[in-house]
């Protein structure tokens, strides 16, 4: 392989790499679905056309249907009269026979308009089915565009929290809420140590007060009582 | 040099949504499904009654022609119609009419073998295919018992009357709207 050949595969590679980057997959998938509803709309035009159509062959077969028996009706009206003497039984034949010829004409075009409708509304049919299948493929994809959102936006908040965990460094917040702990740990022992250095340190006086404070007056009472069967006065 | 970079950029018609075309949305050409049966939109026209818009589909199958009603008001409501000939009213209508001071049709009237009961009359304008013109008629609308079954006389022109019967019908009874381009 050529250098130019290795060269132009690398570049086309690269920029396959930076397209895929710019594929956001919710847009994508909306933009399939407005293909689909395009193509939707195309099938449903081409079905009213067809189904349009059908619905015209049947009007002018109806039409025609109507028309064979009016020229039917109007040939036995020319021989009624014939039979009746008010038209030349000559002239009446030839008109009824025109009518009849009429009516002929009119009796095949029904049957070609007839078989028109047919095939018309059997066209129709099939593009109704493949209509059909088109709504469903766009509902399915709808539904599909819903949940992908949810997973889409699930993801994005999980991809938000741990690249937020894998931001914190050890040696930082961690660090810092150690040394926090610790600091508070040898506050605590210091005022402990401070407690214990204040004891060892009491004045008499304060140890008379403490041994004051410490009789207590169940000691006074007894005190009191003793006194008193001394006969001396408190 | 007519280029300006600056110039909004014309917008564009919002395309359809196929899937959701709904019966306010017919137009000339549409086909749909009622009554077992497809229909097309051949004609389509509005009224207006002092500023109350009524909308009116002429839908056809063969031979069979039947009027869709759009009519809104606390809500939409729909009604479809065939015209009749004023003569299977039953009684002289026009003679009612010409007999009474105020030229109205009997409040009570009898058509193919349901009573039916005058709730509304309008002065109206028919916008024959939505054109600007309209053309002033006056309306007489009934309902039977059941309030299912409509009835209306029109007077067009001093005597050129018209009626129609029909029923009271629900979106829900149309299906499969197709559009045309």
């Amino acid at each position: 392989m050529s250098i130019f050949q290795r060269l132009f595969n690398v570049s086309k590679a690269e920029v396959h790499s930076a397209i895929d980057k710019f594929e956001d997959p919710i847009k994508m998938t909306e933009q399939g679905i407005r293909d689909l509803k395009s193509d939707l709309n195309n099938a449903m035009t081409s079905l009213a056309e067809v189904k349009g159509q059908a619905i015209r062959l049947r009007k002018q077969a109806e039409d025609n249907k109507k028309a064979s028996a009016d020229w039917e009706r109007k040939a036995m009206v020319l021989l009624q009269k014939a039979q009746s003497g008010d038209l030349d039984a000559g002239e009446a034949d030839r008109l009824a026979t025109e009518a009849l010829s009429r009516k002929s004409e009119a009796d095949s075009r029904i049957s070609q308009f007839e078989q028109d409708a047919q095939m018309q509304e059997d066209m129709a049919a099939k593009l109704q089915s493949q209509v059909e299948k088109l709504k469903s493929t766009i509902a399915t994809h709808e539904n599909e565009l819903i949940s992908l959102r949810a997973r889409a936006k699930t993801a994005a908040a999980t991809k938000k929290i741990n690249k937020q965990l894998a931001k914190v460094d050890s040696s930082g917040t961690i660090a810092m809420l150690e040394r926090m702990k610790e600091r508070v740990e040898e506050d605590e022992s210091l005022s402990q140590a401070y407690g214990e250095m204040a004891d060892e340190s009491k004045s008499v006086d304060e140890e008379i007060d403490a041994a004051l404070s410490t009789s207590s007056s169940g000691t006074d009472q007894r005190l009191a009582e003793l006194k008193a069967k001394m006969g001396m006065n408190s | 040099m007519n280029w300006n970079p600056f110039k909004k950029k014309k917008q564009e018609p919002e395309a359809l949504d196929p899937l959701s075309i709904t019966l306010s949305d017919l137009k000339l050409g549409y086909v749909l499904d009622y009554d077992l049966k497809t229909w097309q939109v051949t004609a389509q026209h509005y009224y207006d009654y002092e500023g109350d818009r009524a909308d009116e589909w002429e839908l056809t199958c063969g031979d069979d022609v039947a009027y869709l009603e759009r009519s809104e008001d606390d809500s939409i409501s729909w009604a479809l119609t065939r015209k009749i000939h004023l003569s299977d009213v039953e009684g002289d209508i026009r003679g009612h009419m010409r007999d009474h001071d105020n030229d109205d049709p009997p409040d009570e009237v009898r058509c193919h073998g349901i009573m039916f009961y005058g709730i509304s009359s309008a002065v109206g304008s028919f916008y024959k295919d939505g054109g600007d013109e309209g053309q002033e008629f006056i309306i007489w609308n009934y309902l039977d018992e059941s309030e299912e079954h409509t009835l209306s006389i029109e007077q067009w022109d001093e005597d050129a009357f018209e009626a129609a019967v029909g029923e009271i019908v629900e979106e829900y009874q149309f299906s499969n709207i197709l559009p045309v381009d």
